[in-house]
């Protein structure tokens, strides 16, 4: 084989060696690290129960997929099977409901543990529409007094 | 539409103080299982909401699109961008009944079969959908459990041809969930 030849194949071979590894990455990505991602909005959570009930419509098209940094008073706690657990702001039913994932829940017991009925929190998470209450996923906890 | 009907009943059932009648969850969990020739797909989704009145079986469920988790983030990525269009459409709700409901005898604990009759609304398109499943009441809770089949096509959800040997034609949903008197 001739050098120009030889050349060609290791550029080929090279850029298919790229192409198939940003391709297994983008297969194995890991999900948002919603703790390292900016938040898009900040806002209590009165604020962001408010503005799906006044227009629904226009509130999916300011917050849904976004990651929100939401305040409030914990007004109702729950469960799941799966292990992750769940916090409802400023109303037990139509506020914002704002869950922490059973990973994240496993590595921060300790400080989970404390919240309570009244807790006042911060959680950052992701907006993923309205039920009879805005949900907010994959929580971190920011702060709680 | 829908959350008005469930905003309608969760009121209904706090004035007339007969919330006796109404019980809830918020955290039901649904899944669904694609078996495909090069690989199978499962995704969960633990913030369900469920209601149900006990003095006539009706039954609503409302779920969120983007509460569905997949192992793989590329996959999560694609089923609320180009599937399910998450974006344009958040909720996939149903609402019905359970056939025979206050003649079920609950006594005991034992789950009882049931069939759930009614209309599902998922990527903005409504069908009617029967399902067949049980209930147990224990503890002064109900536990609802079913499993049942859906096609994307249905739904005019998309598959494109490349992909086609990725995701099953028939997807295998799982629902349980424990509703609480409200």
């Amino acid at each position: 084989m001739n050098t120009k030849i030889k050349r060609a194949v290791l550029v080929l071979t090279g850029g298919g060696l790229i192409a198939v590894a940003v391709a297994v990455y983008m297969y194995n990505k890991p999900h948002e690290n919603i703790e390292k991602t900016k938040a898009d909005f900040t806002l209590t959570a009165m604020e962001l129960a408010e503005a799906f009930q006044e227009n629904e419509e226009a509130a999916n098209t300011r917050y849904l997929g976004k990651i929100l940094v939401v305040s409030g008073e914990v007004k109702l706690l729950g469960s799941s099977e799966d292990g992750s657990l769940s916090y409802s702001l400023f109303d037990p039913f139509n506020g914002v409901t704002c869950t922490l994932n059973a990973e994240y829940v496993r590595l921060n017991s300790s400080g989970i543990s404390l919240i309570e009925e009244g807790s006042q929190v911060i959680f950052k998470g992701r907006c993923d529409g309205k039920l009879t209450d805005v949900r907010v996923s994959d929580c971190v906890l920011l702060e709680l007094e | 539409m829908k959350t008005i009907f469930l905003l309608a009943l969760l009121t209904t059932g706090i004035l007339t103080g007969r919330s006796q009648d109404q019980f809830y969850t918020r955290n039901g969990h649904v899944d669904f299982f694609s078996h495909a020739p090069l690989e199978d797909i499962q995704a969960n989704n633990e913030q369900v909401a469920l209601f149900l009145n006990t003095t006539n079986g009706e039954l609503s469920a409302a779920m969120l699109m983007k509460s569905f988790r997949f192992e793989k983030a590329l996959m999560q990525q694609h089923f609320n961008e180009n599937y399910v269009e998450s974006d344009k459409f958040p909720r996939a709700e149903f609402e019905g009944q359970i056939a025979g409901f206050t003649e079920l005898d609950l006594a005991g604990g034992k789950p009882r079969e049931v069939t759930a009759k009614g209309k599902i609304t998922i990527h903005g398109v409504t069908r009617e959908l029967t399902v067949t499943g049980t209930i147990a009441k224990v503890g002064g809770n109900y536990e609802i459990d079913a499993v049942f089949i859906l096609k994307p096509a249905d739904f005019e959800i998309r598959i494109p041809a490349s992909v086609k040997d990725n995701i099953a034609e028939e997807i295998r949903v799982t629902l349980d969930a424990t509703l609480q008197k409200m």
